[in-house]
């Protein structure tokens, strides 16, 4: 399957593209804003530095560089295929950084973080992106930018994930107070939520997929 | 006389961008398998778009193409495998190396890490590229990018390979051995369509020339017929080369003063 070579690629774009030089400055203010009481764990400001940072990896999938979508137009590939390596790579990526943070905010953290904390904030992180890669799979395409950086509209749209991300942590939040602590409902959400979103990340890859030659003609070039 | 192999046949062609003004208007085009098809026009001609509606990264709003003996809508893997493209835009990932980068495109059209290797390095070899195997697209001049996009366009050995302006920017021994390995390919069972504004390289080059004026196709023939054509149709001026011909055809009659300034 030749599509499987865009996950080398991407990942080494991911340390080549200028943008993710936010993730630096990110990296220092996450400890700091985890010692904020008020924060319902220490780890909210990890998600939202992630959510935030790797935005584009779900809501521009189609242009993390300048040309990529007719790029790969061009070449005889499976886009349902090409879908589920992106989705695969972003999510991938997503855990990377999230953990980084993590671990920064564990190192600096000044208090005893228990393991159901870590284990919950990684939940968190799997669910919000889950949630983005199922709405950028469509939004990518309708709301294209043709390249990304630091405009205004790059930070709306890092607002948008957050929001995305963080309303697909509601239900979870809810089913963890109505089932109990972790960990004995962290296996069954996470077993629900990979199924789920599993079936729902493959529908939607399938309809995308069907739909994408039209959608981004119509949204680049008309 | 026997019927042609058409390995590009476009139909009644019709594209309008939003403003409404046709870009592309009942345009038909036909390439034979085999040929070294020079596809002319002025700037703005619709020469861009129609490479670009062959390549499935435009829907047209009208018309019909066949391409490979199938009807094309601009999306079937298996005839994108058999096709090769330079457009205008460089669609390069110009973070890789030309190796990376040549060995990469090669893998992503099918071809086995060893041969896509191999091949990486003979068309680097080629285009006088050798020593910059290792060294980033990005730091590469015009040119040098320009021989990239056409190394990545052949390494899969296409059936039809369809060039916008592929020597713009190209050293002069370069186009001399792009030339060759053309008219080498349409030797060898590939089809090559391509755009040029030098008139003279498509005179050398091609063996058929097709002009298109305002979305319109106003000639199609073979390179040795354009001259029985152009008695017919400029009946007033004398046609020695294809470039006579062209302005002829296309040309204002009257040429436009200088500014006033100069």
């Amino acid at each position: 399957m030749p599509e499987l070579l865009l996950f080398p690629v991407e990942l080494r774009r991911f340390f080549e593209e200028p943008r993710n030089c936010v993730i630096l400055p990110a990296a220092i203010l996450v400890p700091f804003f985890s010692l904020w009481p008020y924060f319902a764990s220490p780890f909210v400001p990890a998600l939202t530095a992630t959510f935030a940072c790797m935005e584009p990896y779900f809501l521009n999938m189609w242009y993390l560089w300048p040309g990529q979508l007719e790029s790969l137009a061009l070449r005889p590939l499976n886009w349902r295929r090409i879908v589920a390596v992106k989705n695969f790579t972003a999510l991938f990526l997503t855990l990377m950084t999230f953990a980084c943070f993590a671990v920064i905010t564990l190192y600096f953290y000044d208090g005893k973080i228990a393991p159901a904390t870590i284990g919950s904030a990684f939940l968190h992180c799997i669910v919000g992106g889950f949630a983005l890669a199922l709405f950028g799979n469509n939004y990518s395409v309708v709301s294209p930018r043709a390249r990304i950086g630091w405009t205004l509209d790059d930070l709306a749209a890092s607002v948008l994930a957050l929001v995305v991300a963080g309303a697909a942590m509601i239900p979870v939040i809810l089913l963890t107070y109505l089932i109990g602590p972790w960990p004995a409902n962290g296996a069954l959400i996470v077993l629900a939520l990979v199924l789920w979103a599993g079936w729902s990340l493959s529908a939607s890859a399938t309809r995308l997929a069907h739909n994408i030659p039209e959608l981004w003609a119509s949204a680049i070039y008309s | 006389m026997g019927e042609r192999n058409l390995l590009l046949e476009i139909t009644g062609l019709h594209k309008s961008f939003e403003q409404g003004t046709p870009v592309l208007e009942n345009l038909d085009l036909t390439v034979e398998a085999g040929a070294i098809y020079g596809f002319l026009g002025l700037n703005g001609a619709g020469k861009t778009t129609t490479i670009r509606i062959v390549a499935g990264l435009l829907r047209p709003d009208g018309g019909q193409i066949r391409l490979l003996g199938s009807p094309w809508s601009g999306t079937d893997p298996a005839i994108k495998s058999r096709l090769g493209f330079v457009l205008d835009e460089p669609l390069y990932f110009d973070w890789l190396s030309a190796r990376e980068y040549l060995e990469w495109n090669g893998r992503m059209y099918g071809l086995s890490q060893e041969v896509s290797h191999e091949r990486a390095a003979e068309l680097l070899d080629f285009l006088d590229l050798p020593g910059t195997d290792a060294q980033q697209i990005s730091t590469f001049s015009t040119g040098m990018k320009k021989k990239i996009s056409l190394a990545a366009a052949i390494i899969h050995k296409p059936s039809l390979v369809i060039l916008d302006e592929p020597f713009e920017g190209i050293d002069p021994l370069a186009a001399r051995d792009i030339r060759d390995t053309l008219t080498l390919m349409a030797s060898r069972d590939s089809t090559i369509l391509v755009t040029s504004h030098i008139l003279e390289t498509i005179e050398q080059l091609c063996s058929h020339v097709g002009i298109l004026h305002r979305g319109r196709m106003l000639l199609e023939c073979r390179m040795e017929e354009y001259r029985g054509h152009a008695e017919q149709m400029l009946r007033h001026t004398e046609t020695r080369t294809l470039a006579d011909l062209f302005v002829g055809l296309v040309g204002d009659t009257k040429r436009k003063p200088p500014p006033s300034y100069v």
